[in-house]
């Protein structure tokens, strides 16, 4: 059997991933339009908070690239027997990287402003 | 190869389990019963959590510029990470830079393998093995690159929000490996190819077995197009005028030689002035194809300088096929009864040299003082790589390097590739002279 990796029909762009360590679960099974968390940038440094937890992280080049391959649903490439398409949709050079432990979120009682 | 672009059916356990989502579900399920409480009863972390699903970038920037680690450096632009609405689930495929160059460059990249095997991913010239990475990490996709904000010079610029969106999942993780510097497939290539071998009587070609073009093989065997171009150089076998391949049988080849050689002896033929009529003359229309002329004057014969369309044929390759011939049929025989059958075959005036054996046989001394030829043509030998170094060990206890090196030139593309497979995979023993044997797999 063979799979032919082809190129996207709008071109291969370059997109970027963020790597978390664990798995993230939402919560009723659906991640449509939920929000992940909030990214602060701190000089170099990048901190994600999701709930009660500060995920410290950074920009990185990838060694090596990644490609993202998608099973292509199109009925014409999947005519030939023994033959299947995948699309390259995009290349991954760069990645926000978070993995080093979340830590909790602490935030001290008197840098609440006053209401 | 079914691991590849087929999304797994349960989720991975993994260490740590976030729960996304979670400061708005914390919202709905407090905010209402906290409504009727006072607000200072509210935790700081409620309080960050509610200014954060507001969007109050100022509070929230002013909470956590307060703490750490947000108390350095602390942009004043924040940026909200959102799912998409409908986010897609791809396969990320780790390379190297110079597969991704090939890809960019409209070269062909295919991924190939039978269900139950492993996987190699090709371009038209090599091939590299593939695995799928076991990680406990989850690795999200934004279709826009996302960077540290550029920073307003001045400093009593408002706080705000951006919001990015995460566009698509990874479902699986693959990898290359190393470039392959063996031909793993070459075994399956040559079980396709001798599914129909070309026989010299016409009537036992009739055979049901499937004859194969590139295309199928490319099918079927987990090799680049270069590669098993390359692999097909090394066997006996002739693209035909169709396009398909055919494995031509040691009957065949035998009947080939035996017609040349008559042909040599009743001077029919010289060896340095061959050319395609004149095979065409002793080679019969019905059992011959032209395209076996061309391939016989293009791999057992050279070109004659300045003599038009003139070959010589070379003498050490005629006397190799000769003895394959001999030894095919018997495996094993006294080297004496061998001497004497090959001094009938050989064309007059051509004699046996100890190299016309290198990579094709090996002596054995017998209990009665008499020695014995052993045929061990690679062509004939186990494909796979381990079992023919053990065949060659039960013929012999301890080789050199140089000597195993004949048996081993189909299976790998270098000499530097089987310099490194000895030195990994085999056991090896020094004599009194510190001569290197190697004596056995590890």
């Amino acid at each position: 059997m063979q799979i032919q990796l082809i190129p996207n029909e709008n071109g291969v762009k370059e997109w970027m991933a963020i790597e978390l360590h664990g798995t993230i679960t939402p919560q009723n099974g659906e991640f449509d339009e939920k929000t992940l968390g909030t990214i602060c940038w701190c000089g170099k440094s990048v901190f994600m908070i999701i709930g009660n937890q500060t995920l410290e992280g950074k920009i990185t080049k990838i060694d090596r690239p990644l490609l993202v391959l998608h099973k292509s649903q199109n009925p014409e490439d999947v005519m030939i027997p023994d033959e299947k398409i995948a699309r390259v949709e995009a290349i991954v050079r760069q990645k926000l990287i978070f993995k080093i432990r979340p830590r909790p979120l602490v935030i001290s009682a008197t840098s609440v402003p006053v209401q | 190869m079914n691991k590849f672009l087929n999304r797994p059916l349960t989720p991975k356990r993994s260490k740590v389990q976030r729960s996304i989502g979670e400061s708005e579900k914390n919202q709905e399920n407090v905010i209402p019963a906290q409504k009727s409480k006072k607000i200072d009863e509210k935790s700081s972390n409620e309080i960050l959590h509610e200014a954060i699903f507001d969007n109050e970038a100022e509070l929230v920037h002013q909470i956590l510029s307060k703490n750490r680690p947000f108390d350095q450096n602390f942009s004043k632009t924040m940026t909200k990470m959102r799912f998409a609405p409908q986010s897609e689930e791809y396969m990320l495929l780790s390379c190297d830079e110079s597969v991704i160059s090939q890809f960019v460059e409209n070269q062909r990249l295919t991924i190939r393998g039978e269900p139950n095997a492993d996987a190699v991913l090709c371009t038209e010239t090599q091939s590299f093995p593939l695995k799928i990475v076991e990680s406990a990490t989850t690795v999200l996709l934004m279709k826009e690159m996302l960077k540290a904000p550029v920073e307003a010079e001045n400093e009593t610029a408002a706080a705000n929000f951006e919001f990015r969106k995460i566009d698509a999942k990874c479902y699986a993780l693959g990898e290359i490996c190393a470039k392959s510097e063996i031909l793993h497939g070459i075994s399956r290539l040559k079980d396709l190819l001798h599914e129909n071998e070309l026989e010299w009587v016409v009537a036992e070609n009739s055979k049901n077995g499937k004859i194969y073009g590139m295309s199928d093989l490319l099918k079927y065997v987990q090799m680049s197009r270069k590669e098993i171009e390359i692999a097909i150089e090394d066997l006996p076998v002739v693209k035909m005028s169709n396009g398909k391949y055919q494995y031509l049988s040691h009957k065949y080849r035998g009947e080939l030689q035996s017609l040349l050689v008559e042909a040599l002896d009743n001077d029919e033929l010289t060896m340095e002035n061959m050319n395609f009529e004149k095979l065409r003359q002793i080679w019969p229309v019905g059992n011959v194809p032209n395209e076996i002329i061309h391939w016989f004057l293009e791999r057992k014969c050279v070109k004659n300088s300045g003599s038009g369309e003139n070959f010589t044929i070379v003498e050490d390759e005629l006397i190799r096929d000769l003895i394959k011939i001999v030894m095919y049929a018997k495996n094993k025989m006294g080297f004496r009864h061998f001497q004497e059958i090959i001094e009938k075959i050989l064309p007059f005036g051509m004699k046996i040299q100890e190299s016309h054996f290198a990579g094709l046989c090996e002596f054995e001394d017998t209990p009665n003082g008499e020695k014995s030829i052993i045929y061990l043509s690679p062509e004939d030998l186990p494909d796979a790589i381990s079992d023919r170094f053990r065949h060659l060990f039960t013929i012999r206890k301890l080789w050199q390097m140089e000597e195993l090196r004949p048996y081993f030139g189909d299976l790998f593309k270098s000499r530097v590739a089987f310099d490194k497979y000895l030195v990994q995979h085999l056991e090896y023993t020094l004599d009194q002279q510190n001569q290197l044997f190697y004596c056995g797999l590890k």
